[in-house]
């Protein structure tokens, strides 16, 4: 007959169900005429119960994915791989369309400003408060980014050159035109996503630059 | 998994396998709940858990490459997690322990059905409360399912261990929550 020690040493696995089915029946017998140890059977059931209750998943306090971005765009050298799913020159393509939504969104926004509109709302948006938190990640990014193309500008052809500083200055532009919207009007949430969606947008143009052949 | 979700799933790891960054932003969205779940129980620890989720992302942006679809993405980026957290905790002396332990606990709770939270709350605040080895052993293996020879093989440690510490775990979360 197994004792409560021996029991105890073997409890664990018996519980998980690794435990050789001929301990595992000692083990069974022992619990079925030791109380004690039967109740501290019942007591880790419980809690490994409690364990798989417990919830799967934790939101963070804040969107991560700015700060990963910029981690991953700050080292183009070590992470860069090929982009098969874009065809040479598709991305000034995108660029270029980037360039056509970011000058309709400005334009929007000035036309809307224009016309009698409600009064600005004083509050700041929780859409700025993320802004807020994200913008050190993604100016960090872009300024990687910028320093990484500027060695490589030699590197590609003037015609790529000449469409990329278009359309990085076209962006920036915009930026511009939106943060100084954002700061007379904090409240306006539509802005605080469009200025973060344009940077996620900018560091994507920039690391596929990066990612460019030579001669481009 | 669905195997419809599963194949979504697979089409996006391609896609960033080959570059798309926009695409491992998709399964960053799909995954960080679970990997910030494992970090912070593992540390005990959520704004330490929320720097060593984003370092989970970025060496799995890095180590991409390596993944063969051998196993599920998600337990292939769990043990990238559970990775990056051995890793600094062997790198640092001790992990800081933080006065709001029982205020993030309530945090890691918040999402249980309201029957549960009780009992959850009290369990993250135990787990919170164990020490390192004994913690990452119960977390890996009694909550997100890792064997004791994943275990093992993270941590650089022999099997008896990994059984050592979550036998440990295990009395003393019973005393804790008795």
């Amino acid at each position: 007959m197994m004792d409560c020690t021996r029991a105890a040493d073997l409890l664990d696995e018996y519980v998980d169900g690794t435990l050789p089915e001929s301990e595992a029946r000692d083990v069974r017998d022992h619990l079925l005429a030791c109380p004690a140890c039967a109740r501290s059977e019942a007591g880790l059931r419980a809690l490994l119960r409690r364990a798989a209750q417990l919830p799967a998943e934790m939101e963070p306090s804040r969107d991560l994915w700015p700060g990963i971005q910029g981690r991953i765009a700050a080292e183009p050298a070590r992470t860069a791989r090929p982009v098969p799913s874009v065809a040479p020159y598709g991305w000034i393509a995108a660029a270029a369309i980037l360039l056509v939504v970011l000058t309709s969104a400005v334009t929007l926004w000035v036309v809307r400003r224009q016309a009698p509109a409600k009064p600005p709302q004083a509050v700041a948006s929780p859409e700025l408060a993320a802004l807020r938190m994200s913008e050190p990640d993604y100016l960090q990014a872009r300024k990687a980014l910028y320093a990484a193309l500027q060695q490589r500008r030699g590197s590609l052809s003037p015609q790529t050159v000449k469409i990329l500083d278009q359309n990085l200055a076209a962006m920036d532009q915009a930026l511009r035109a939106m943060k100084a919207a954002l700061d007379k009007d904090p409240g306006n949430r539509g802005l605080a996503v469009l200025i973060e969606s344009t940077y996620r947008q900018e560091i994507q143009v920039l690391m596929q630059a990066a990612s460019l052949p030579a001669n481009a | 998994m669905e195997p419809e979700a599963e194949a979504a799933e697979h089409h996006e790891v391609r896609a960033a396998q080959g570059g798309d960054l926009e695409a491992f932003e998709r399964l960053y969205r799909a995954h960080v709940g679970r990997v910030l779940a494992l970090c912070a129980r593992m540390t005990g620890d959520r704004t330490m858990a929320e720097d060593l989720t984003q370092e989970t992302f970025v060496k799995a942006w890095e180590k991409l490459a390596s993944f063969r679809g051998e196993s599920a993405f998600g337990s292939w980026l769990h043990r990238v997690a559970a990775n990056v957290v051995l890793d600094q905790a062997r790198s640092a002396s001790r992990h800081p322990r933080k006065a709001e332990t029982a205020e993030d606990a309530d945090v890691f709770a918040a999402q249980a059905s309201a029957r549960d939270v009780a009992s959850a709350v009290d369990l993250e605040r135990a787990l919170a409360a164990l020490p390192e080895g004994a913690r990452a052993a119960f977390v890996l293996h009694d909550v997100h399912g890792f064997s004791h020879e994943e275990i093992a093989r993270l941590a650089g440690q022999a099997v008896g261990t990994s059984k050592a510490q979550l036998h440990r775990a295990r009395i003393l979360l019973r005393e804790a929550l008795r």
